[in-house]
């Protein structure tokens, strides 16, 4: 399925609020371009309006608040109550994604009962070669898996990933999160339009071909 | 028998530890020392159970016992459980097959703890010694270690080091990679005399080298890009002709060799070439060293005692790693558990919260253009100096005990009831670097005032490095909290230095995060100094009066001339010192010609007293500039003067846009060199508008004769570098036409 969105189209309207709400909740993976931010910075706003918090969970130093700021200037919210209900914690290494998603996730969603919990570049952290790819594997199946129980219990967990590095490797990893998820989406910028693409098919792991 | 000497080299083998002693005489000592070392598991005994029963199957001399030790975060003493492997050498092994234990879903629960220091480091650590020590050894007949009595200290600042001889490695003729020129002779220089080994001959050149070692049977092989070029291509040519190459002492082994890598640090990528590292020898590679290019052996030896990592490794891992190995020997010695790897992930914070704290320092932009008898003011090592009066260390922040001791601003606490890891380490670590300060300052004999200056330049790289470390990744002792109450409290005092001063009736004229340029006519040096103690006292750590300018000048921004940019200035003190910052003289990427051009037309504004000397040294600028224009217009450069040295951000083949350093990536890559993020490559400017884009540009070691270079184009940077200098250039000073 094929939608496109205008980048200022009326707010909480259309995709991506409308390709998430109908899910009772699971785990949405958006995978794409740039544009990936500014969905982001729509589905945050769109639980913000309805007096939700919002947890934000960063790979990759990706939050940025000014768009949020703007959201709520155009709705006529107020910016800081906005703000201080987005709860964000950033994690550098695989390790750190780990323990955040498999220990303080819970802790985190007990606390604020958000119905969205963003995950901006996750996978960032686990394309570090500088950790053996076995551990990294299984590292990303434990969070995978604590993520698809938290979903259960329905909370939206909305993957936000760009394209992995040329590598069978990060592509494996890639396909660890795919196959967890209820929904796939690839997002590409075109012009003054967010092309959002539903794939169905769930890929299994890329097979090896040569010598490593 | 007692020997006496430094400790040269540790390293593992069977049944111990090997250790190199070298006496006073220069004679080497192979010894062993029986060595059993130790990692600690920890978590539920249900998680630690299925491990400690797959520890008891392994046919390995291991014993595993009940122990305690301290959490790091809490501070509170857990039991753990210690296993202790007989011969070091299976140290690694046990730990990896543990540590792919724990990260698996059924390992949940499971902590490791000293488990991914390397022996050496371990060794060091638990026998409270460090390379280069000073120190009595008694030894069996067979050379077995019975007991190592230290003569020495890691504080200490009059040590000595062993006496070394040194064999130099390099190509013939400049210092360019030599896989980025053609093909040249290796030069081996050993007691000031050079030989020249022709490469062609390889089977005469490995046998006249495997010679050299033995006649001479070097301590250092001190190379010019060993790492990546020398060693490996030493070492194919050997093994091509089925020949020994005697690099290391120990009989019977290897190099050791250590993958290359890129990393990101501090906005740029660096590129860590391959590592040789040899046994009972060292080898360290000139241009693979970032302490040795900083600090020179001096300083790298000073960081390889204070960190008890050995000197071949040290000279290869950075500052980071150095000054985390002395955070890691002051929780081994205290008893803390030293956890595996960083797993610690920031605690959740609010948007607005995180817009408040993730700030850095503070930065007011100069006031343009030249300035007559300003004072530069700056916080001694603030950073360090904040975090031990404030008690700022991961376990410290953001404690459960203490919410009322708030750090400014940011609404984060510090504890008031443990002192910190990091304080502890760094109060002796600046009371070091001041000592070796004044000793240089004292100091009558220049070679020891050199080497005391190479050693405070090495401690002042580890501090720059502790405050980096609490924001970085995988930094062990690292917090991202305590790193955003460092630069709170560093917004703080500059604040409140600008305060007093302009409370005072000075004028400021540009600050950045730790140094203030003040002024105010008729201040004395002594009303400065008094200025200084009051600062101090207020802001509760030292600020220092570095002294005034006769005069300095804050040049605009090349793209906006309406502002200034932070820390790009050229001013002279009133005892003629020159200090630049940012400008082309300063800068790596600068052709050589271009800088010595600047230099020289600064030194002669240096002799300015004032605005009105210094515009009446235009003239003799211009003059400079001139004389340097008519060389290039007569091609009286040579190309090595006109080399532009490069960083490359990317491998070659993602170069989108045909930079000029995109162009010569290429150029290098077409040629078979290969090239990874971080590595440098040196390039002229052969015409930089033609049409086919691979003529803008050559590498420098394979331009060859039939090349000219771009004499317009270098002609402009010419007059940028000259135009800098002046704040307001007179018409008569722009660009004039006048080469062909």
């Amino acid at each position: 399925m094929d939608t496109t969105y205008e980048i200022d189209a009326p707010l909480f309207s259309g995709p991506p609020v409308s390709l998430i709400s109908g899910m009772p909740g699971g785990i949405a993976l958006f995978c794409g371009d740039a544009a990936l931010w500014l969905l982001s910075a729509q589905m945050i706003g769109w639980r913000l309006a309805r007096s939700e918090r919002v947890l934000f969970l960063d790979g990759d130093n990706r939050f940025n608040p000014y768009p949020i700021a703007d959201l709520a200037k155009r709705i006529g919210r107020d910016r800081s109550l906005f703000l201080s209900s987005i709860l964000i914690s950033r994690a550098a290494t695989c390790h750190q994604m780990t323990t955040l998603i498999t220990r303080q996730l819970g802790i985190g969603i007990a606390r604020h009962r958000p119905r969205l919990v963003l995950l901006a570049e996750p996978l960032a952290t686990f394309y570090d070669e500088a950790v053996s790819f076995t551990e990294r594997k299984t590292l990303l199946s434990r969070a995978v898996g604590t993520l698809a129980r938290q979903a259960r219990e329905g909370i939206w967990i909305v993957v936000l990933t760009s394209p992995p590095p040329p590598s069978h490797k990060s592509a494996s990893l890639l396909s660890m999160v795919r196959n967890a998820a209820d929904r796939l989406f690839s997002v590409r910028t075109n012009e003054n339009e967010i092309l959002i693409r539903e794939e169905n098919a769930v890929i299994a792991p890329p097979h090896r071909t040569g010598r490593r | 028998m007692k020997i006496t000497g430094w400790i040269f080299d540790v390293y593992a083998v069977d049944g111990g530890m090997r250790v190199w002693i070298i006496d006073p005489e220069g004679r080497k000592h192979r010894l062993l020392d029986p060595f059993s070392p130790s990692f600690y598991i920890g978590g539920p005994p249900a998680a630690v159970r299925p491990l400690l029963t797959f520890l008891s199957r392994l046919n390995l001399p291991l014993e595993v016992t009940r122990a305690e030790g301290i959490e790091f975060y809490s501070g509170k003493t857990i039991p753990v459980m210690r296993v202790r492997l007989t011969n070091p050498i299976h140290f690694t092994k046990v730990v990896r097959w543990c540590t792919s234990a724990a990260v698996k879903p059924e390992g949940s629960g499971i902590s490791l703890y000293n488990c991914d220091l390397s022996l050496p480091q371990l060794y060091f650590f638990e026998r409270k010694s460090f390379p280069l020590a000073y120190c009595e050894v008694e030894v069996d007949p067979c050379g077995t270690i019975q007991t190592v009595g230290l003569l020495d200290s890691i504080w200490r600042t009059d040590y000595t080091t062993p006496p070394l001889t040194t064999l130099t490695l390099r190509m013939e003729g400049g210092s360019i990679r030599p896989d980025h020129t053609g093909p040249r002779r290796l030069e081996v220089v050993l007691d000031g005399r050079t030989t020249c080994l022709e490469a062609e001959d390889e089977a005469g050149l490995i046998d006249r080298f495997d010679r050299l070692m033995l006649r001479h049977d070097p301590d250092l092989i001190l190379s010019e890009w060993g790492d990546p070029y020398l060693l490996p291509r030493l070492m194919a040519m050997a093994k091509k002709k089925r020949f020994p190459l005697l690099l290391n002492r120990e009989p019977d082994t290897g190099v050791i060799t250590r993958r290359e890598r890129s990393y990101f640090t501090y906005g740029q990528v660096v590129h860590q070439a391959q590592a040789h590292l040899l046994l009972g020898r060292w080898h360290i590679d000139l241009h693979n060293s970032f302490l040795v290019d900083q600090t020179e052996l001096e300083g790298l030896f000073e960081f390889a005692r204070l960190s008890k990592i050995p000197v071949q490794q040290m000279a290869r891992t950075t500052t980071g790693t150095g000054i985390t190995s002395m955070q890691m020997d002051l929780a081994f010695q205290d008893g803390i558990l030293i956890p595996w790897r960083k797993q610690e992930s920031e605690a959740f914070k609010s948007a607005d919260q995180l817009l408040l704290t993730d700030k850095g320092g503070l930065t007011y932009a100069p006031k343009l253009g030249f300035h007559e008898e300003v004072a530069e003011l700056d916080f001694a090592s603030m950073y360090p100096a904040m975090m031990a009066r404030y008690n700022i260390s991961p376990e410290t922040i953001n404690c459960p005990c203490c919410p009322h001791n708030l750090v400014p601003e940011i609404g984060h606490h510090l504890c008031t009831k443990r002192r910190g890891l990091i304080p502890r380490f760094l109060e002796p670590f600046l009371a070091k670097r001041a000592a070796y300060k004044r000793l240089k300052k004292t100091a009558t004999d220049p070679e020891w005032k050199a080497r005391y200056d190479a050693r405070q330049s090495a401690l002042k790289w580890g501090m720059v490095t502790t405050f980096g470390y609490q924001g970085y990744k995988n930094a062990r002792f690292g917090k991202i909290e305590a790193h955003e109450a460092i630069t709170a409290y560093a917004r703080e005092k500059l604040l409140q230095a600008k305060e007093i001063v302009e409370a005072e009736g000075f004028e400021m004229i540009h600050a950045i995060v730790d140094s203030l340029w003040i002024k105010k006519p008729g201040t004395t040096e002594a009303d400065y100094e008094a200025l200084a103690e009051r600062i101090s006292k207020r802001c509760e750590i030292p600020i220092a009066f570095e002294g005034i300018y006769r005069w300095v000048l804050f040049p605009p921004s090349k793209s906006d001339r309406e502002i200034g940019v932070p820390n790009r200035y050229l001013g002279v003190f009133r005892n003629g010192e020159v200090k630049l910052r940012g400008i082309e003289a300063r800068r790596g990427d600068t052709p050589p010609f271009i800088r010595a051009a600047q230099t020289e037309m600064i030194e002669t504004l240096s002799q300015a007293k004032n605005r009105e000397e210094y515009e009446g040294l235009l003239p003799d600028v211009e003059a400079i500039r001139e004389t340097y224009r008519e060389r290039l217009k007569a091609r009286r450069v040579s190309l090595w003067e006109l080399a532009i040295a490069k960083t490359i951000s990317k491998s070659p083949g993602e170069y989108q846009k045909e930079s000029l350093t995109a162009i010569v990536a290429k150029e290098l890559a077409g040629r078979g060199v290969r090239l990874s993020p971080g590595q440098s490559i040196s390039y002229v400017i052969t015409d930089a508008k033609a049409r086919v884009k691979s003529d803008r540009a050559r590498a420098l070691g394979f331009i060859d004769g039939s090349w000219g270079f771009d004499a317009e184009k270098y002609e402009s940077l010419l007059i940028q570098a000259a135009e800098v200098l002046f704040p307001d250039p007179p018409d008569r000073f722009r660009q004039r036409k006048l080469l062909p």
